[in-house]
């Protein structure tokens, strides 16, 4: 599947982790921006049309969480896909989620840090 | 000898107790309430605890607290004494830790024998007590732990893969590139081996395992693809086998023993990995042809006990223990065989419920 001319939103406080997203999607011809946190991301998803987003989850601010929160109930970004990329294990990210009663239907997987390449361009290519 | 401390506020059946163990030449130590229990096993070592759940001054709970973060005291047994058979009471002691009780009134034969089961365990764990397996560490290590080590490692391993992908490179700088990233995989294997056993070592922590549904095929094939040269297995696997269980664990198990297979085989053979469904459980096998004879069983394996240590090889000696441990808290059965110059090592798998 091509992914060119989607929209790709990377939300992570840390720059440099903002910056290898970017190189790993570049390749790929998309398109990306980028935000520090959950609450500069609903700024920019208000502006821009985003398909795709990669979020972290420990940033200042707004959490990852609570970004996900917002989106959840949102019906303007309903059509969106989020992938969570984060240093926590993939079963404390599903258990917080269930204990702040967090059900984002956007939510389409997560992707361990330190980052598989090829199977975040998988993931990525899938949406 | 086995050191032993009883802690009873009836002082009538404290006394018998000592009585009995000291006729049986136990050495042993009583006491009549919980802070003077906590203070005596805080600087003295025991092999095994009786102690009653409702003392006077504090609970049998906290006597049993303070023994379990006591380093000196890891392998000690802890049994709990109780006047009525409370399952909430049983259930809250087996939760903190226990590992055995007993309902008053009892007859001395049932004590004796209990205090005989529990020994010989203790005895058993001495092994690994003697290695200094410091649990504490692992306690320590949670979601901060890993966050700390692997945003790091993100940037080392993710950039170093990426400044790969420039064709122009000259080869000394591609060779090192490599080496960066294949020193991060390393790094990464044995902080994942110290979250595994953060999870296992700590009971508390067993009830908030995440248990979902897992395609195992699917995570055996991205082991194979990801970290581990598939050309090098020869693998059969029956695709589409799912299992309820702990996403973390089973594939720290896979990519445990796929490592050892490839590791430890003889220069040009081949291992095995084989995923199958028999008999309603789903079996997962490595085997390999090894280059030194090595005899492991299962009830050998402890922790830091390196089996391969005549070949120097790195590593810390705690791959195989904590692939044994995460079995048993799966409760999923495994098998060792290694006679001769094989070596292989079966698990059987079943659905893990809550």
């Amino acid at each position: 599947m091509d992914i060119k001319s989607k929209v790709i939103l990377i939300v992570d406080d840390e720059s440099m982790n903002r910056f290898i997203l970017n190189k790993i999607l570049s390749a790929n011809d998309v398109q990306t921006i980028e935000a520090c946190n959950g609450k500069e991301a609903l700024e920019l998803l208000s502006v821009h049309d985003v398909d795709i987003i990669l979020l972290d989850l420990n940033m200042p601010v707004l959490d990852g969480y609570m970004f996900l929160e917002k989106v959840s109930t949102d019906p303007r970004y309903l059509h969106l896909s989020i992938l969570v990329v984060s240093a926590t294990t993939r079963g404390i990210f599903y258990q917080k989620l269930q204990e702040k009663g967090i059900n984002a239907p956007q939510l389409k997987g997560f992707i361990e840090k330190p980052i598989n390449i090829d199977d975040l361009k998988r993931h990525v290519n899938q949406y | 000898m086995n050191r032993i401390l009883v802690v009873e506020d009836e002082s009538q059946l404290l006394d018998s107790i000592i009585d009995m163990l000291k006729i049986k030449q136990y050495d042993v130590v009583g006491v009549e309430n919980g802070l003077k229990a906590i203070d005596i096993s805080s600087s003295n070592k025991f092999d095994l605890i009786i102690c009653d759940i409702n003392l006077l001054d504090i609970s049998g709970y906290e006597v049993l607290k303070s023994v379990k973060e006591n380093e000196a005291n890891v392998n000690c047994q802890f049994v709990f004494l109780s006047a009525f058979v409370e399952e909430d009471d049983i259930r809250k002691g087996m939760n903190l830790g226990a590992d055995d009780y007993l309902t008053k009134p009892f007859s001395m034969n049932v004590l004796l024998d209990t205090v005989k089961s529990r020994l010989e365990i203790a005895n058993k764990k001495k092994d690994v007590d003697s290695i200094v397996f410091n649990r504490k560490i692992f306690q320590f290590v949670n979601t901060n732990f890993s966050h700390e080590f692997l945003t790091p490692l993100n940037m080392i391993m993710s950039l170093s893969k990426i400044l790969q992908e420039d064709t122009d490179l000259k080869e000394d700088v591609a060779q090192s590139l490599e080496t960066i990233y294949n020193s991060g995989v390393r790094i990464l294997k044995n902080i994942k081996l110290i979250i595994v056993n953060a999870i296992i070592s700590n009971p508390e922590k067993h009830n908030y395992l995440l248990i979902e549904k897992i395609c195992l095929s699917d995570v055996l094939n991205n082991i194979l693809r990801q970290n581990i040269n598939s050309t090098l297995f020869s693998a059969q696997i029956t695709e589409g086998l799912f299992v309820s269980s702990n996403y973390e664990i089973v594939s720290f198990i896979f990519e445990e023993l796929l490592h050892n297979g490839s590791r430890f085989k003889k220069p040009d053979s081949t291992p095995i990995v084989i995923l199958k469904n028999e008999n309603g459980k789903i079996i997962f096998k490595v085997k390999n042809e090894t280059i030194t004879e090595t005899r492991i069983s299962v009830d050998v394996i402890a922790p830091f006990k390196k089996f391969q240590s005549n070949l120097s090889l790195n590593g810390w000696g705690l791959g195989l223990y904590t692939v044994v441990e995460s079995c048993k808290l799966l409760g999923y059965q495994l098998f060792i065989d290694s006679s001769n110059l094989h070596f292989e090592v079966t698990i059987a798998m079943e659905d893990k419920r809550k």
